[in-house]
């Protein structure tokens, strides 16, 4: 599900699609995504089911299977392809913004943390 | 030990749900674990003063209707228990949620999801104790009109209420631009200290029995001596408050039993309410009668 005003992802959006391209329960998903974020990024339990419950329905995941209490969910293929148009508009973003915020830009400019 | 259980007052609105989190944890550092959530008292048994971390959410309120939790609720349950989060209970809009795990994290972690639940929920509140306060404020409007003069009992309730409802409309929109401001500047809801927020609540509370036993005060006045009218009202005041604790048992069965259809549950609910309220009017007359 895309944000309508901005039609992107927001963070928590992007990396449990991305935790999701192997087949995941909840629990997992959490867990993968602190993972796959080094950290940084962490969902609680309420955020994550209202997610997953939003994806399903616009059915960019689907329920794989269901066992006893857990469920398990993978991305479809128009989760993918929103995820890989959300990849390409991340990537130009940081083509537009190299020439000003660049290694050496930073440097020049005393700024911490250039790409 | 030696110590019994307590009772604190659940007067907390929507959107002071980090106050009520932050009052539930302070508890639980002085030794007091949440054992029970009512309708309208929260129940605490001792235990040893260590830290339980809260969360307090804002989701849909649980039907008294309904013979069985909603699926989507049970659900969300089962999610936050996988991830260490076990379930107290619920008052109206709040859920609440309870860890003695540090690494758990918190149950939201989206602050504009919950910051749009909260608004819904308000506004869903607002509606109906607008409509109640409109119709009240209608009728002494009416008063007021028949007796051709504001300055009497019925004006003065008009201007309490409106006072009341300004009030509390201006705490919530007071809120919303706190909000707007921590949300820009550290990403999260502002949460004012829950002291502030019980004594401003108790204040709201005392105000609206005030305007409840105005009209009652100054028309028995007319009839008897200040004493008779003093304990006559202290007698009614104390049966009502037996009715409510009566009532608020009821909702308390109703949702923890779940034992019967829908329709059933609607029919106990309104009919036990509909008793209720005769026995109210019928002790308002048995004071009124007596007095005359």
């Amino acid at each position: 599900m895309a944000r309508e005003q901005f039609q992107s992802l927001s963070e928590q959006m992007y990396y449990i699609l991305l935790a999701l391209w192997d087949v995941q329960c909840g629990a997992d998903i959490s867990r993968r995504v602190d993972q796959l974020s080094q950290g940084r990024i962490r969902i609680g339990p309420g955020t994550l089911y209202t997610l997953l419950g939003r994806f399903q329905e616009q059915e960019m995941i689907r329920e794989t299977q269901s066992a006893g209490r857990k469920r398990y969910y993978v991305i479809t293929e128009k989760g993918k392809r929103m995820m890989y148009t959300e990849y390409v508009r991340l990537q130009t973003l940081i083509q537009d913004g190299a020439p000003y915020l660049g290694a050496e830009k930073a440097k020049e400019t005393g700024i911490k943390g250039g790409l | 030990m030696g110590r019994g259980r307590k009772y604190a007052a659940a007067f907390f609105q929507v959107y002071e749900n980090d106050s009520l989190r932050d009052y539930l944890e302070d508890m639980a550092l002085k030794g007091w674990r949440l054992e029970r959530v009512g309708n309208v008292f929260f129940r605490f048994e001792p235990c040893a003063p260590h830290r339980i971390r809260y969360c307090v959410e804002v989701m849909e309120k649980p039907s008294v209707y309904a013979s069985n939790q909603s699926e989507k609720l049970k659900a969300y349950r089962e999610f936050c228990r996988d991830a260490g989060w076990d379930y107290a209970g619920s008052t109206g809009y709040l859920h609440i949620f309870y860890t003695e795990e540090d690494e758990a994290v918190v149950v939201e972690t989206d602050p504009e999801e919950r910051y749009e639940r909260i608004c819904q929920a308000c506004q869903g509140n607002g509606r109906l104790t607008y409509a109640i306060f409109g119709l009240v404020i209608l009728s002494n409007l009416f008063s007021c009109y028949m007796k051709k003069s504001f300055m009497n009992i019925n004006g003065w309730i008009v201007l309490l209420m409106i006072g009341f409802m300004a009030v509390s409309q201006g705490e919530f929109l007071r809120w919303k631009a706190r909000t707007g401001r921590s949300m820009r500047e550290d990403g999260v809801l502002f949460c004012s200290p829950w002291q502030t927020v019980k004594r401003k609540n108790y204040g709201l509370i005392l105000s609206v029995l005030v305007m409840s036993a105005a009209p009652l005060i100054y028309t028995l006045g007319q009839y008897s001596s200040k004493a008779v009218v003093f304990v006559m009202v202290g007698f009614w005041m104390i049966y009502i408050l037996i009715l409510a604790f009566v009532f608020s048992k009821l909702l308390y069965w109703l949702k923890a039993k779940r034992a019967y259809s829908a329709r059933t549950n609607m029919f106990l609910y309104w009919g036990i309410s509909l008793v209720i309220c005769i026995g109210a009017c019928a002790g308002f007359l048995a004071v009124i009668f007596r007095i005359l």
